[in-house]
C-alpha cells in the first residue's frame, strides 16, 4: 500500500488515505444538469455540453469490463513486461481504463469484481497511480 | 447541390520505399490520376492534400510544388485514419457545392514503424496525456485486444475468427500488385505470430507502410469535355465526430461509426443490400468484424458468423476489402482513405483483374480514426 512520500502520477486524479484502515478513492466529476459522471473529471459534460460539473468521490469498486495482456512495451511506460490493463465499469457509469494488479494473469476473468489499490509503477519510483485488483473471495 | 462524379484515380504501389521522398510518391499518384481523367493539371482548381506523420508545414505545397505550383488554393488537412477520406469528403463538397468545377485529393504517407501511440505532441492535455502513457495505456492495438475478449464473451466468437479476418484479407492481397504483403497465410500462421497484446497477434495488426493515393472529383456537366464514356457518381461524402464518452464505447458493439453509416446510406437513398462491394477500416482483426455491424451488414454479434460463411469474401455475398484492406493492402495512414476509392473505383468500371466482383454497381468507403472522426463515402455506377 501506500507509504509517506509517495507522489500521485497526475493532480486530481484519486485520493490518498492519511489515516489507517481508509482506502483511496477515484475523483470524478459529475454533471449537475443530467447527472453523467466522468473519470477524470471533465470540465464541461460531453453529454449536454453545460459547464456545470461538481466533484464526486467514485465507488472503489467495479467489474471487469475486458482486459489484455500486454507483451510489447509501448511509449512513456517503464514498468514490468508483460503487463495486464483493463476497462474497469463503475456503478456510477464510467467505464474506464486501469492497470490489472494482484492476481496471476490465469486468474482474470470478464465481469468479477475488481476493487481499487494505489500501487507504484517502476519499483524504484515513489510515482503511484490508481490500479484494480480481484476482490479476494 | 450539384452532382459529382470521380473523374480519374492514381496510387503508387504500397509498401516501403527508401529510395523516394514523400514527394516522389506523391507525385507519383497524382500524376496518374490527372493520366486518368484525362484533365490537364491546370484545370485543376483546388487540391486537399492529407498526411500524418510528417509534420511539415504546407507539405501538399511541397508535393504539388513539384510539379509547379498554378495559384489554386492547396489545403492541407490531417483527421488520424480518415485523413484522405477527409481530402476526398472536402473536395466533393467544394465541388458539389459549386465552389470549384474539378477538384484533387490526394494523401501522401512515408509512416513511421513500430508500435503506434494515440497520443503525442504538446498542446493537448499533456499531463493528462503523459499520466496514460506512463499507465501504458498508449497501445492502440489493446483497445482492440479488449473488444476482442468482451466480445468472445458476449457473442462466442473464437480467436479463430478474428484470424480469419486477417487471413480473407491476405488472399484478396494476393490478388493486388499494389499490396504491402501477398503471401497467402494461414489461421495457424496469424495465431502462432508474435503475440502484442493477448490475444492480438502481430498478423492481426495492420503494416505501418508508405504510398499515396489521389482522386480528382468533377461536377458531372465540366466532366463531359474530358470523358465520353461512363461516369461513377459520388452518391455520399459524410465526415463525422461520433459520440464517444467511454472507451467501452464503440469498442466491442456497432456504435459510433454507425452515425456516419446512417448517413451516408440516407444521403445516397440506398441501404446496406444495395451495396456490391466494402473497403473499411481494419487496422486489427477485430476492427472488421465491428464495422460489419456499423454499416449494418449484419445484427449486432453476428460478425463473426457472416465472416465464417464466406459472405465477405471475393465470390461471397458482399465481398469486403477487395484490395487486402489494412492488414494486407496496407495502411498509408494520410492515404489509405484514397487507396479505398481507387479499389472501389476499379472494381465498379471492372478493370479490378483478378479479384474483380463481377457487377459490382455500388460500393461504400468506411475510415474510422482516434480521434474520434469517421468518413463513409458511397460511389456508385
Ligand atoms: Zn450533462
Amino acid at each position: 500500500m501506500v507509504e509517506q512520500g509517495m507522489k500521485p502520477i497526475a493532480e486530481g486524479l484519486f485520493t490518498i488515505p492519511s489515516l489507517p484502515g481508509e482506502q483511496p478513492r477515484l475523483i470524478g466529476s459529475k454533471c449537475r444538469n443530467c447527472g453523467r459522471v466522468y473519470f477524470p473529471k471533465e470540465v464541461v459534460c460531453n453529454a449536454c455540453f453545460q459547464e456545470d460539473m461538481e466533484e464526486t468521490l467514485l465507488s472503489n469498486r467495479g467489474k471487469l469490463y475486458s482486459f489484455t495482456i500486454i507483451h510489447q512495451k509501448p511509449m512513456a511506460y517503464s514498468g514490468p513486461m508483460p503487463y495486464a490493463m483493463g476497462l474497469v465499469s463503475l456503478p456510477e457509469g464510467p467505464t474506464i481504463m486501469s492497470l490489472l494488479t494482484g492476481c496471476d494473469f490465469e486468474k482474470l476473468e470478464l465481469d468479477m469484481d475488481v476493487e481499487l489499490v494505489l500501487e507504484k509503477i517502476v519499483e524504484e519510483d515513489e510515482t503511484v497511480t490508481y490500479k484494480f485488483r480481484p476482490v479476494q473471495a | 447541390m450539384r452532382e459529382v462524379v470521380l473523374l480519374g484515380i492514381g496510387q503508387h504501389k504500397v509498401g516501403r520505399f527508401p529510395d523516394e521522398t514523400i514527394t516522389d510518391i506523391g507525385r507519383t499518384a497524382i500524376l496518374e490520376a490527372l493520366k486518368d481523367a484525362g484533365i490537364e493539371y491546370k484545370d485543376i482548381q483546388a487540391a486537399y492534400f492529407t498526411n500524418r506523420d510528417e509534420r511539415t508545414p504546407c507539405l501538399g505545397q511541397h508535393v504539388l510544388g513539384t510539379i509547379g505550383l498554378t495559384g489554386i488554393p492547396i489545403i492541407n488537412a490531417e483527421n488520424a485514419s480518415p485523413s484522405a477520406s477527409t481530402a476526398f469528403v472536402m473536395a466533393y463538397d467544394a465541388v458539389a457545392t459549386g465552389q470549384y468545377d474539378a477538384a484533387l485529393a490526394v494523401g501522401a504517407e512515408k509512416t513511421a514503424r513500430g508500435l503506434r501511440v494515440p497520443v503525442v505532441g504538446v498542446g493537448v492535455n499533456i499531463n493528462r496525456m503523459m499520466a496514460m502513457a506512463k499507465q501504458g495505456f498508449a497501445v492502440i492495438p489493446g483497445m482492440f485486444a479488449l473488444a476482442m475478449r468482451r466480445r468472445m464473451k458476449d457473442f462466442g466468437e473464437t480467436v479463430e475468427q478474428f484470424a480469419q479476418v486477417a487471413v480473407k484479407n491476405r488472399k484478396h492481397a494476393h490478388l493486388n500488385p499494389y499490396a504491402h504483403y501477398q503471401d497467402v497465410m494461414t489461421i495457424e500462421d496469424v495465431l502462432n505470430s508474435r503475440l502484442i497484446c493477448d490475444p492480438v497477434t502481430l498478423f492481426q495488426c495492420c503494416p505501418t507502410s508508405e504510398g499515396a493515393a489521389a482522386a480528382i472529383l468533377c461536377s458531372k456537366d465540366v466532366a463531359k469535355r474530358y470523358k465520353s464514356d461512363g461516369f461513377t457518381i459520388v452518391a455520399s461524402g459524410v465526415l463525422n465526430t461520433p459520440v464517444s464518452w467511454s472507451p467501452a464505447l464503440g469498442i466491442t458493439t456497432a456504435g459510433l461509426d454507425k452515425m456516419a453509416a446512417d448517413e451516408a446510406y440516407n444521403m445516397a437513398g440506398l441501404g446496406p443490400k444495395d451495396v456490391d462491394i466494402i473497403e473499411l477500416h481494419d487496422p486489427f482483426t477485430a476492427s472488421e468484424l465491428i464495422h460489419y455491424e456499423d454499416l449494418s451488414l449484419c445484427e449486432v454479434g453476428e460478425a463473426g458468423k457472416i465472416l465464417s460463411e464466406g459472405k465477405t469474401e471475393i465470390g461471397g455475398e458482399i465481398p469486403v476489402n477487395t484490395d487486402g484492406g489494412l492488414l494486407s493492402r496496407g495502411h498509408p495512414i494520410g492515404a489509405t482513405g484514397l487507396y479505398q476509392i481507387v479499389e472501389l473505383e476499379l472494381q465498379l468500371r471492372g478493370q479490378a483483374g483478378q479479384r474483380q466482383v463481377e457487377g459490382a454497381k455500388v460500393g461504400l468507403g468506411h475510415m474510422e480514426g482516434l480521434g474520434p472522426c469517421a468518413t463513409v463515402i458511397i460511389l456508385k455506377r
